[in-house]
């Protein structure tokens, strides 16, 4: 039997989605995100840019009124909010202000964003927000969501690292030279916080002794890149690192685009030839299973989003090509891509199309260079191109 | 509705001003939307009473991750005085309908770490592992449990086993016991090796 052809990236089809995405609201479901629309805004405008599509099929106006909406939500004293949620506007004042704190993550989606745009970050107020960042950390070099008040709130957790790291880069431009008055944070003891979180599989977790998780792993790998630090300065094993990530990933089975409820019953009450064919994995004529994700723990299932975390780790340690990038991608392109556009999480039957699926599903194919795809700075999460224009910068350039 | 009750008469609701071109507009609900005007003036007012407690509750409710709601509401928690063997229960059920959400258990550690006893946790978190045993934000907290009230001998490695024992696939659990072997920071004496073995 010949392995069927393997389908194509349908752009326009992408394209249509992302623009619904950006130009009309988004549905209820998402309320539960309503404080994260900083994010899923930036990932709406990320995935245009990757499409090409940033400059043609939105206009200057567009594009400056969004600009306009992230820098409303730039908090007077430096720092980003995730959306105007906690805007008390005008009631406003120094005391009640510390239920409108600035948010890393936030600050960090708002920054790439304003740079996918175009904008030349002239009204951020970079020295503030730098301070911010110096502040949050703690003393075990891990880094806060939020600061509320003086307190430096939220989870010991290697996301908000990497917000910081990345925010970092953006914001002191060359060779980190950029707003020297504005005391740096402790390089060192984040790196040091890092390699204490690799675990004993050698895959990265949110702390030490965490379970190894790909999510956190990718934010480990980014934050040493662009902290100079990925190598064993920041790992106790460069090459444990590399194969816990290839073996993340998985070959399809059957089973993994049945209804779970289906598959549940074929287990307790099937019979032997409908659980031995639930687990079947098929093969093209090289030997190879045809179809395989990425998932993010050992022994969980493939996921959409885990494509991109494990492909842009290997990406950094330029070890992509260990995987095997045709199963990926047909992975991507044939069991969680919708037919209304974007991704799903899972390849299951009824599912929706989500926006942080989406785009790390595109976000993925751009680092397996796909056609029609821009290519992506797999440390920063945005186009080479976005990245260039911010390096370009006068600032930025000069180290100011 | 707060603009038709009377507890809420004084207050002027702060409506959300996304100006005239937002990124990733949402279509709430009208009943989010007024909830989250009466939030907002409630902040800003910095009220910590009865009703803001009423009011986070509601708000989690239709957006179990809005992260400033969950510190403010322990912000009213504490100064309230409120009975915290309560909030727990409060969170318990939270948990059981809303398995991905890790606000809820970051808010969890701040209320435990302040009451002190973590009776009926082991037990309540069994109940989210036969939900689904390898819930992350579970085993972190767990994690901190362990460490917070010294539960190192307390039946953890008894619980492992179990865990393991119907799934000897559960990457978790296998973590979870590296954790309980390595994590006091003690070198494992030969017993332990020899158990592991």
């Amino acid at each position: 039997m010949t392995t069927p052809p393997s389908a194509s990236l349908d752009k326009p089809r992408h394209v249509r989605y992302w623009l619904r995405c950006l130009k009309s609201c988004l549905p209820e479901e998402y309320t539960a995100t309503d404080l994260n629309r900083m994010t899923l805004g930036c990932f709406c405008v990320a995935a245009l840019d990757l499409l090409g599509e940033l400059q043609f099929l939105t206009s200057p106006e567009d594009r400056k009124g969004w600009i306009e909406w992230i820098y409303r939500n730039q908090l007077p004293t430096g720092g980003f909010r995730g959306s105007p949620a906690t805007d008390f506007g005008e009631k406003r004042n120094e005391t009640n202000a510390v239920w409108d704190p600035p948010n890393l993550p936030a600050s960090f989606f708002a920054v790439a964003t304003l740079v996918n745009l175009g904008d030349d970050l002239g009204g951020v107020k970079r020295r503030e927000l730098l301070e911010l960042v110096t502040r949050m950390q703690r003393g075990d070099g891990s880094f806060g969501e939020s600061l509320v008040g003086e307190e430096v709130v939220g989870a010991t957790d290697m996301r908000f690292v990497y917000m910081a790291a990345a925010l970092r880069w953006m914001l002191r431009g060359r060779e980190g030279r950029g707003c020297e008055d504005v005391k740096d944070f402790d390089v060192d003891r984040t790196v040091a916080y890092i390699k204490s979180a690799q675990s004993y599989d050698f895959g990265v977790s949110e702390k030490m002794f965490g379970e190894s998780h790909a999510g956190m792993t990718y934010c480990a790998v980014a934050t040493l890149s662009l902290l100079g630090h990925l190598d064993e300065s920041g790992l106790q094993s460069v090459e444990g690192l590399t194969r816990w990530l290839v073996h993340r990933q998985v070959p399809f089975e059957k089973k993994d685009e049945m209804d779970e409820d289906d598959w549940q019953y074929i287990q307790k009450y099937g019979t032997e030839e409908e659980k031995a064919d639930g687990t079947k994995v098929e093969l093209g004529t090289d030997g190879r299973p045809i179809w395989g994700g990425f998932h993010g723990r050992c022994n969980k299932k493939a996921d959409t989003c885990y494509s991109f975390w494990i492909g842009a780790s290997l990406d950094m340690l330029k070890k992509l090509y260990l995987i095997d990038i045709n199963a990926n991608r047909r992975f991507l392109l044939e069991k969680t891509r919708h037919i209304i556009g974007g991704f799903m999480k899972l390849p299951q039957p009824g599912g929706s199309p989500d926006i942080l699926h989406s785009f790390l599903g595109l976000a993925a194919l751009a680092l397996m260079r796909e056609e029609g795809v821009n290519r992506l700075d797999a440390a920063l999460c945005i186009s080479m191109q976005a990245k260039e224009r911010l390096m370009a910068l006068e600032w930025w350039a000069e180290g100011r | 509705m707060y603009q038709e009750d009377s507890d809420w008469e004084d207050i002027i609701p702060l409506p959300q001003d996304d100006g005239d071109q937002p990124l990733a507009q949402i279509a709430y609900t009208d009943e989010y939307t007024e909830a989250m005007s009466y939030l907002r003036a409630i902040m800003a007012k910095e009220e910590y009473s009865q009703r803001a407690l009423e009011i986070t509750e509601h708000i989690t409710e239709m957006n179990p991750a809005h992260y400033t709601v969950w510190l403010y509401r322990a912000k009213v928690i504490f100064a309230l005085n409120a009975d915290l063997r309560k909030e727990i229960e409060f969170l318990n059920e939270k948990a059981l309908r809303h398995e991905k959400n890790y606000q809820i258990w970051h808010h969890r550690q701040l209320v435990m770490d302040k009451l002190g006893d973590p009776t009926g946790e082991s037990e309540f978190i069994e109940q989210m592992f036969e939900k689904d045993a390898k819930n992350y934000h579970v085993w972190s907290y767990r994690q901190w449990l362990v460490k917070r009230f010294g539960l190192w001998d307390n039946g953890e490695l008894e619980y492992v086993q179990k865990l393991l024992e119907r799934d000897v696939r559960n990457n978790s659990a296998w973590n979870h016991r590296y954790f309980l072997v390595f994590g006091k920071g003690d070198t494992p004496n030969q017993n332990v090796v020899e158990r592991e073995m």
